[in-house]
């Protein structure tokens, strides 16, 4: 029996539009397992970007339960709460969201300069992570030199390289074509074989089925 | 990490072309302004303190009140010759004691060569004790500071005298010959010092021995505690005296030694004394200095200028970035989505601007030193690089550029590091980054200071043209002071006049002791004869000679201008009637009288002249007595010619014909009026250029600061204009929030100039009233620069094809 990595119990996130309260996320009840490889679906605006910010603790959840390995996240102060996702979530997104002004081995390296790793260690750690992809050649590029497909190789890496124990991936493919999607989707089915959870959010039904496991979301509830 | 955080600091600097560029212009004009300032305050400071004993030397200076009219007092430099080393001999505290004897540039003595026919009238030549080169430190290329003065008869010259004199010749043994026929003094020379040595209110040209006949002799064996307070007097306390208990002790030691003289003299006498290290910064006020000091005020006000510009650029630096917040915002969002603390953030922000600021930094410095000759000009200093290159300076600099840094960036860190990742990530980051409102402020305060600046600017220079405009009660123009310089010189004046004369061009001549405009050092202690002959008060006065009031325009109320055979005979101004109550119609034959030493000497008043401005326009007219004098150290020369060339060549060849050996030396009248406000002149000269400076670096803030908004903008232009605005309602919509903004820091500038302004103006006996127009033109003039440097990028974004920047959405 693997070991829980979460749990949600009645989660729920609302924002005030004017006078109205509207829920994005409303009592959300989910597990994920250690070594899961979830997809979360649903069409534009069902939640499926908010549920995944309020797990990697950008956003929170208004209402409900939130265990972290095993820690109370809804009753966390906001420092605590962004040592834990330093230190056991990495993030990858539909725009990258790479740093314009650093080149690849900078932006890749730059998790490690937060954690205060030493710089022997970030060079063999980077070194590491840019052979794995086999983007050495590129590490003194900037992101506007790369093709969309490298950014995400870049972010992906960027995400992996503090070792994370969750990799939240926010339509990874979103901005690629089909073979860069297949490529970047294998090479998550393939990490996830390596035993890193993986929730993605997409839109394509060919992506998830990469996963271990799809849950619809619809209005803000799980369907 | 702080490797990492200048690394993109760097990289991000370069990105943002404009900013950066306007950015490091604004620090980098703020800095170099700071600098130089900072600099020249530092030199400022730096008078009379390399003398070995800089902390325990005081200079024991004088106030004088009439007792008879207690409005007149003086506050003099000097006081009487026997005081310091009467204290020697009264105060174990008192060490030592210097008396030195100078009598002001229009007194210069002529000094040749023995040998040489070439004299010149040379300034800054004092008469001392030996105690002289004990007290002031003066390194010797020749001969033995300690002794130099021992010997009768003996100078020590500068180096750069000896040289003129004796060029490349040792000059030690030497002798000197001062003065010219009879009276002609042969000084030894006994050494030559560097005076270089150090910054002094000194700053002598040549120290002769008071072992000499004439003034020298007369302050040794002058035993008067009360008179005479003409002798610069310096004590060296033992160490860890107080000063303040020694100065209460001194109006006891005063009546002890000089109760009668005190009686006689009908004056009212106090000894204060002053750190000598103060005399260049803190002397306001007190008259009759060596040479023109300066005034801590100044050294304020400029540091305040310096302090303005660089925060002018502060704010320049604040603006822009918080106006581009949105531009980082997807950066700070990742970062913090990776890991980044807030701390770190903030740490990160600061870097850049203290980045920035250290570039500034670094390039202020060779541009400053290279704009210190200006500086120099600007200030009548002599500061060279390496006073640039101190390591107190250097130091504070690096202080000045790291604060600087921090106080630029500490405002824009704590917004940028508080942008929540969530929004930015999800691309919603509000199109109008907030914190408009601090922004406005901001430029506000900008516009105060620069409304502020060119009204106070404008005040400044209409006192100016109002002192060198107002009546002096003379007329200044087309007049000449020519300096007789000697003994011989004078006596002969009658006989120059006449050579004079017949040069064409000149209108009328007359001679005095002192030129209108000058220094009048001589008091006299006068009563009405009927009255109690020691209560006095006390009067300036000038000699002169017949048709002195022709010549110089001054008019006479009453009587008639003196003639060759006065003797007892006066002329005295308005001021003095009205101090002893004589009416005007009764004045002429009325006596009044000077008692000194109980020998009383009656004066006959034969006219009385107008009050008229025998010095600075700062300073109320005082009580004067004219006497008689035909041998004056002046010829004052009216010429109704405007060819002042040939005129001086004509004057010149006569000259030449009645002194073979005495240098031609003149001045124009009018010149030396001018030169009483050259302190006044700097400072509107350096408030130009800082207004200037400041308001280019506003409007280059303005120029950043509209070109985001109009880029901010671009789509709301572009959909009104497809709506069917026109060119000029979008300018307007550009432009309408900044013309609010000058009116709202017109209203705060305004009271805040008139009251600094009002202030300065009160040094000014006669000055000017503040007129409101003056606020309107800086307004006016804030509003059209603000208009010019909006109008160019609305105007840009007004005529843009709205179709483009809709397309790019």
């Amino acid at each position: 029996m693997a070991n829980k990595i979460l749990k949600l119990s009645q989660a729920t996130r609302e924002v005030n539009s004017g006078s109205n309260k509207i829920a994005l996320l409303d009592s959300i009840d989910m597990e994920v397992k250690e070594g899961e490889f979830i997809s979360l679906m649903g069409p534009s605006g069902s939640g499926k970007s908010t549920l995944l910010n309020c797990i990697g603790m950008l956003d929170n959840f208004t209402d409900g339960g939130y265990v972290f390995l095993g820690e109370p996240v809804h009753s966390m102060k906001e420092r605590n709460r962004s040592k834990l996702y330093k230190e056991y979530i990495g993030f990858v997104f539909q725009a990258y969201h790479l740093i314009d002004e650093l080149n690849v081995w900078e932006n890749i390296e730059t998790p490690l300069l937060y954690k205060n790793v030493k710089s022997s260690e970030r060079k063999a750690l980077v070194a590491d992570m840019l052979d794995r992809f086999n983007i050495v050649g590129k590490k003194d590029l900037f992101p506007m030199q790369l093709s969309g497909g490298q950014q995400q190789l870049v972010g992906i890496a960027r995400a992996l390289i503090g070792n994370p124990k969750l990799i939240l991936a926010d339509e990874p493919t979103g901005n690629l074509n089909s073979k860069q999607s297949t490529e970047i989707m294998e090479l998550f089915s393939e990490l996830n074989k390596e035993g890193v959870t993986i929730i993605q959010a997409t839109h394509s039904e060919q992506n998830a089925s990469y996963g271990s496991r799809i849950i619809n979301l619809l209005d803000g509830r799980i369907v | 990490m702080l490797r990492n955080y200048f690394k993109i600091a760097w990289r991000s600097l370069k990105k943002n072309r404009l900013q950066t560029s306007i950015n490091l212009l604004g620090l980098t004009v703020g800095t170099v302004c700071c600098i130089s300032i900072l600099v020249y305050v530092f030199a400022q400071f730096g008078y009379d303190t390399h003398h070995d004993d800089a902390q325990s030397l005081y200079r024991v200076r004088s106030n004088i009140k009439s007792i008879g009219n207690t409005s007149i007092n003086s506050t003099w430099a000097a006081s009487g010759p026997p005081i310091v080393f009467a204290m020697k001999e009264d105060f174990p505290e008192v060490e030592d004691a210097c008396r030195i004897v100078y009598f002001g540039e229009g007194d210069n003595a002529l000094l040749r060569a023995e040998g040489s026919t070439e004299g010149y009238y040379e300034p800054r030549g004092y008469v001392a004790d030996s105690t002289f080169f004990e007290f002031f430190k003066y390194s010797f290329s020749e001969g033995n500071p300690s002794s130099a003065l021992n010997a009768p008869n003996t100078v020590v010259l500068s180096s750069k005298l000896a040289k003129k004199l004796f060029g490349t010749e040792k000059a030690y043994g030497k002798e000197v010959i001062m003065g010219d026929g009879d009276d002609a003094l042969n000084l030894i020379v006994k050494g030559v010092f560097n005076e270089q040595s150090g910054k002094s209110h000194l700053n002598p040209n040549y120290v002769m021995t008071m072992f000499t006949p004439g003034v020298g002799q007369f302050v040794r064996e002058n035993q008067n505690y009360a008179n005479q307070n003409f002798v610069y007097s310096y004590v060296k306390l033992t160490s860890g005296v107080n000063a303040s208990e020694l100065e209460g002790k001194l109006p006891e030691f005063l009546q002890t030694r000089g109760a009668k003289d005190l009686k006689r003299s009908g004056f009212d006498k106090t000894l204060l004394l002053q750190p000598v290290k103060d005399i260049h910064l803190f002397s306001k006020g007190i008259e009759s200095q060596i040479d023109p000091v300066s005034d801590i005020q100044n050294l304020y006000v400029l540091l305040f200028l310096a302090g303005l510009i660089l925060l002018v650029a502060c704010v320049n630096f604040v603006n822009l970035s918080t106006a581009r917040a949105k531009n980082r915002a997807k950066e700070i969002g990742v970062r913090k989505v990776v890991g980044a603390s807030k701390n770190s953030l903030i740490n990160q922000f600061l870097c850049e601007s203290v980045l920035l600021s250290l570039i500034a930094t670094l390039i202020s410095i060779p541009i400053a030193i290279l704009v210190s000759p200006f500086l120099n000009e600007l200030t009548q200093g002599d500061l060279t690089f390496v006073d640039f290159l101190d390591y107190k300076i250097l130091l504070l600099i690096s202080a000045i550029g790291f604060l600087t840094g921090i106080i630029a960036g500490v405002y824009p860190a704590l917004i940028l590091s508080s942008i929540k990742p969530v929004k930015v990530l999800k691309g919603v980051v509000s199109a109008k980054s907030g914190h408009a409102m601090l922004r406005k402020s901001l430029v506000v305060f900008q516009f105060v200071v620069s409304i502020g600046l060119i009204s106070s600017v404008i005040i400044v220079i209409q006192q100016l043209k109002y002192t060198q405009q107002k009546d002096m009660g003379f007329d200044k123009e087309q007049l000449l002071a020519i300096r007789l310089g000697t003994d011989v010189v004078s006596q002969r004046y009658g006989a120059i006049m006449t050579e004079m004369k017949s040069v064409g061009g000149v209108a009328a001549i007359a001679g005095s002791d002192y030129y209108p405009s000058q220094l009048i050092r001589g008091d006299v202690g006068l009563h009405l004869p009927s009255a109690d002959p020691t209560i006095q008060t006390k009067v300036m006065y000038n000699s002169i000679t017949p048709d002195y009031f022709k010549t110089t325009g001054i008019k006479l109320l009453a009587g008639r201008e003196l003639r060759a055979q006065d003797s007892t005979q006066v002329v005295v101004n308005k001021t003095t009637i009205d101090v002893f109550n004589i009416k005007l119609d009764s004045a002429i034959g009325s006596i009044i009288s000077q008692t000194y030493e109980g020998r009383r000497q009656d004066f006959e008043i034969v006219g009385v002249s107008d009050d008229y401005h025998f010095a600075s326009l700062k300073s109320v007219i005082e009580p004067l007595i004219l006497f008689n004098e035909s041998q004056p150290n002046w010829m004052i020369l009216r010429t109704n010619s405007n060819d002042f060339k040939s005129l001086l060549v004509n004057l010149a060849a006569k000259w030449k014909i009645t002194n073979p050996n005495i240098p031609f030396v003149y001045t124009f009248v009018d010149k030396e009026v001018e030169k009483l406000y050259v302190e006044e002149q700097r400072l509107s000269k350096i408030s130009i250029l800082f207004t200037m400076l400041a308001i280019i670096i506003s409007c280059l803030g303005l120029f950043g600061l509209v070109s985001y908004v109009a880029e901010q903008k671009r789509k709301e232009i572009g959909i009104r204009k497809v709506l069917g605005a026109s060119v000029q309602t979008v300018v307007k919509l550009l432009t309408k929030d900044f013309v609010l903004l000058v009116g709202i820091a017109f209203v705060i500038a305004v009271p805040l100039a008139y009251f600094t302004m009002q202030n300065w103006l009160q040094d000014f006996t006669y000055r000017i009233d503040i007129s409101l127009w003056v606020f309107f033109l800086a307004g006016f003039v804030a509003l059209i620069i603000t208009l010019l440097t909006v109008s160019f990028q609305a105007i840009k974004a007004a005529i843009a094809n709205p179709v483009k920047s809709l397309r790019t959405e």
